[in-house]
């Protein structure tokens, strides 16, 4: 007979409201065998105990709802940030506030990287950054013989230094919009949006897609998950071709790998039927460490790019409405096909707008084809008012709100994007659970980085690095915010029959944290430390 | 390496915009061009025509080709760029809901691609109620404000009036556009792949007010294309025919002593002269563009059919 072993714990908070506290649980064969106290294990013959976690606090194994698998290779390049960040191997990298530190990390790095490759760099986010803007003369502080291209962390931007720009083909003729400009009309080496970063990107042989492919990214991806508790995570848009998912299958399966994914398959640009059949044919391929068969479906694009598409009164600035990601029409026919072929969709929705539109759409496939439990999910859904999260609870719509958004993005929101009132009401998580929406929230790591307590602690404290506090009546409490990281956001992939609670018979799934979230203050939540995860009974360390 | 020649094809989901590429990838323009879609489904190539098919591209025997843009445009743009020999043009039909503005930002950006212009198209029966349409009338109206040329589709399902009236529509929102009736969908090729104004710069949000006074111009477009050998005589007797309304025409046809020639005709000015075969096909080919409200094709294809005859 398989082993049961006991552990204890300093508390386990099990997210089930029968038992919401224990200190003892048992696992045999990976799963929750019981949940108690020392004795949890008598009934069924005892087990042996394990202790090493008797100063910790369990909670079920964070889910990352959304969040993409190149979060570990982009590891490959060179961390820049302002934030300290953790890599997949658990080393610490300082975040960088001047231009100098940034130029002694390039200058170590480019020691020791081959002569005939670029010098990546990525994290790097202006607005948290002092003086002036960064330009190509500080780079070429770094080199001037070596391209050096730094992504921004919105991955909308890149700047990069004079070689780099010479081997685009820059020069004082460049008229694309995307390609800025120093006060003295000479290039300033900041490319805005894919189209002024490409030229670069593709002499670079620089491909973020590839970032997402292939075994290092996977193993990559597990790492990374277990420095922040996650035991669970989406790719949420993913190719899934043959042979990713062949490489997939093989990761996953292995004694060692950590980490359960939830690939998502992107259909945008697919024809519906086909798309549907690919889903379904995935599905069925199904292991319990990789869980295939959702779909993602983009409608619109950013609030910060200006991109989404959103409701009168539009932005504060004037800026024309943003952009549709396919014609309406083509998009209510991909959710209307998909619907009708049982399944379950993540819709990406910025604007509100685009959540309206995307209400819509559902509301008119559950007429043409009812269903039950279809629990399709509105992804990012920032914008959302009461009339759509009153609307989302009646369709069974749930939401997967971008709570990071409110601390990496909030000032701008409130100044330059929508104004303070719908600032205020943006991620409106408490908005969604007073309606009775399914909620989850998320990272899009790498757009923020993957750490389920940061994303709690946004949507519980609201705060922004500007001091505000971002409508204080749409915040929760840390038991809400802590579900919405566990068994909300597994309900919303509607994988809650086998994780996001600690409870007999799911799976042994936890994460390991340093102090108790339930002790602490809310506004210490995101600096609980993460000491590891159990995933499906197997113990990984830091 | 000189670049590529690049002209964007925007307009909404059943504008016409497949019908205007599949007479251009069949035409005999002589000119390999690549088209990038976003699928095959829509694009009707006619099987005779196709050399091979390999996965996101079908090579035509004309030289042309199309290509699918799949999941990743930049990836498709890239692909074309390391195409060995490159396409001599790139005809790149964007989404329905594209702005074609930040589309055509590729082309100014990269070194290896010139943007030659945006053309809309605009199906005459639709475009009203899409305008209308709260969740499309901004993006219409972004892909007008950039186009350098607009191409109306489906002319003969509406009545004069209301043609009238979308030009007037389309004046509004494009002012000083040159716009072509295109009669099934046709275009003649030269119009939709020869440099036109790019207006690159973003109306400015806060000026609503536009006081425009240029009101576009509409224009008919005429093709000819066939093996037929024609006379010098009777070509220059084309070349000074009287008709009315005809704006430009230009043509390379072989004489009956098969040798061959181009000619060329705007306004008073009209001129011949012996020139190589064409690269591709070595079809003759004759194209016509005309003022729409007094230039009638059927004029020209009468004094056409009178040249073969006295050839």
């Amino acid at each position: 007979m398989s082993e049961t072993v006991v552990y204890s714990a300093r508390r386990i908070i099990t997210m089930e409201p029968t038992q919401p506290h224990a200190t003892h649980v048992a696992v045999r064969d990976g799963r929750i065998l019981g949940v108690g106290g020392p004795d949890v294990a008598a009934a069924w013959g005892g087990g042996r105990l394990d202790d090493r976690f008797r100063d910790a606090v369990l909670l079920p194994g964070f889910v990352e709802a959304h969040s993409h698998m190149m979060t570990g290779a982009l590891w490959s390049y060179l961390y820049c940030g302002n934030v300290d960040r953790i890599d997949p191997d658990g080393n610490l990298w300082p975040g960088i506030k001047t231009v100098d530190e940034m130029i002694e990390r390039m200058k170590n790095a480019l020691e020791s990287l081959p002569a005939d490759q670029p010098l990546v760099c990525w994290g790097f986010d202006p607005l948290f950054f002092e003086g002036d803007r960064l330009n190509r003369h500080h780079l070429d502080r770094a080199s001037t013989d070596r391209p050096i291209a730094v992504m921004h962390q919105s991955f909308h931007l890149m700047t990069v230094n004079t070689k780099a720009l010479d081997m685009a083909g820059y020069g004082p003729d460049t008229n694309a919009e995307g390609v800025a400009r120093l006060p003295d009309g000479s290039l300033m080496g900041e490319l805005q949006e894919m189209a002024a970063m490409f030229p670069v990107m593709r002499r670079l042989n620089l491909s973020m897609r590839e970032l997402s492919k292939g075994e290092h990214a996977i193993q990559q991806y597990g790492k990374a998950a277990v420095q922040c508790g996650v035991t669970t995570a989406t790719d949420l848009y993913a190719d899934l071709e043959e042979e990713d998912v062949e490489t997939l299958l093989r990761v996953t399966a292995r004694k060692d790998y950590p980490l359960r994914i939830v690939p998502a398959y992107g259909v945008i640009g697919l024809e519906p039927r086909a798309a549907a059949e690919r889903a379904l044919a995935l599905r069925a391929r199904s292991t319990d460490m990789l869980r295939m068969g959702i779909c993602k479906v983009m409608t619109d694009g950013s609030i910060q790019g200006f991109t989404a598409r959103v409701k009168w009164p539009g932005y504060i600035g004037g800026q024309p409405n943003g952009i549709w990601n396919l014609e309406p029409a083509r998009l209510k026919e991909m959710i209307v096909t998909l619907h009708a072929h049982g399944i379950n969709m993540q819709v990406h929705t910025n604007g509100d707008e685009a959540s309206d539109f995307v209400l819509d759409c559902f509301e008119e496939a559950m007429w043409k084809h009812p269903t039950g439990d279809s629990r399709h999910t509105l992804q990012h859904c920032q914008m959302a008012g009461e009339d759509q999260f009153h609307r989302a609870a009646r369709l069974g719509v749930c939401v997967n709100l971008f709570a990071n958004h409110l601390w990496y993005y909030g000032d701008a929101h409130a100044e330059f994007t929508v104004g303070p009132d719908r600032a205020a009401r943006m991620n409106a998580c408490r908005s969604a659970l007073d309606n009775g929406v399914t909620l989850a929230v998320h990272s899009d790591s790498p757009v923020t980085p993957m750490g389920p307590l940061h994303v709690a602690w946004c949507a519980v404290n609201r705060i922004t690095p500007k001091g505000r506090v971002l409508g204080a009546n749409q915040r929760i409490s840390v038991m809400e915010g802590l579900h919405a990281i566990t068994l909300g956001a597994a309900r919303t992939l509607k994988l809650d029959r086998d994780i996001g609670s600690i409870t007999p018979g799911k799976m042994a799934d936890f994460a390991v944290l340093a102090d108790d979230p339930l002790v602490l203050a809310p506004e210490d939540l995101r600096d609980i430390k993460v000491l590891g995860t159990v995933q499906g009974g197997r113990v990984f360390t830091r | 390496m000189t670049p590529i020649p690049v002209t964007l094809i925007a307009g909404y989901l059943g504008a016409g915009k497949t019908t205007v590429l599949n007479h251009l990838l069949a035409d005999t323009h002589g000119r390999r061009i690549c088209v990038l879609v976003n699928d095959f489904g829509e694009i009707a190539l006619d099987e005779d025509l196709i050399d091979n098919r390999s996965g996101d591209t079908v090579a035509l025997s004309n030289g042309c080709m199309c290509c699918t843009i799949g999941n990743d445009f930049f990836a498709a743009i890239d692909r074309i760029l390391r195409m060995d020999p490159r396409p001599e043009h790139l005809v790149i039909e964007t989404s329905g809901v594209a702005d074609p503005f930040k589309v055509g930002q590729i082309a100014l950006a990269e070194p290896d691609l010139h943007l030659q212009g945006v053309i809309t198209v605009v199906d005459a029966v639709n475009f009203g109620p899409s305008l209308a349409d709260h969740y499309l009338g901004d993006t219409l109206r972004g892909q007008l404000a950039v186009a350098g040329l607009i191409v109306i589709t489906k002319p003969d399902l509406v009545t004069p009036d209301e043609l009238d009236s979308l030009r007037q529509t389309l004046t509004h929102l494009s002012p000083g556009t040159p716009r072509v009736v295109a009669d099934h969908g046709r275009v003649p090729s030269e119009m939709l792949l020869e440099p036109m104004r790019v207006h690159i710069k973003r109306p400015d949000p806060a000026a609503h007010e536009h006081h425009h006074h240029d009101h576009g111009v509409d224009y008919r477009g005429w093709v000819w294309s066939g093996d037929a050998r024609v006379t010098a005589d009777a070509l220059d007797g084309l070349l000074t025919a009287p008709v009315a309304g005809l704006y430009r025409l230009k043509g390379m046809v072989q004489l009956v002593d098969d040798s061959w020639c181009t000619f060329h005709r705007a306004g008073a000015q009209a001129e011949r002269h012996p020139s190589p075969p064409p690269r591709l096909g070595k079809h003759g080919r004759a194209v016509g563009v005309g003022l729409s409200d007094r230039f009638d094709p059927a004029d020209l294809d009468q004094v056409w059919a009178a040249v073969l005859q006295r050839s």
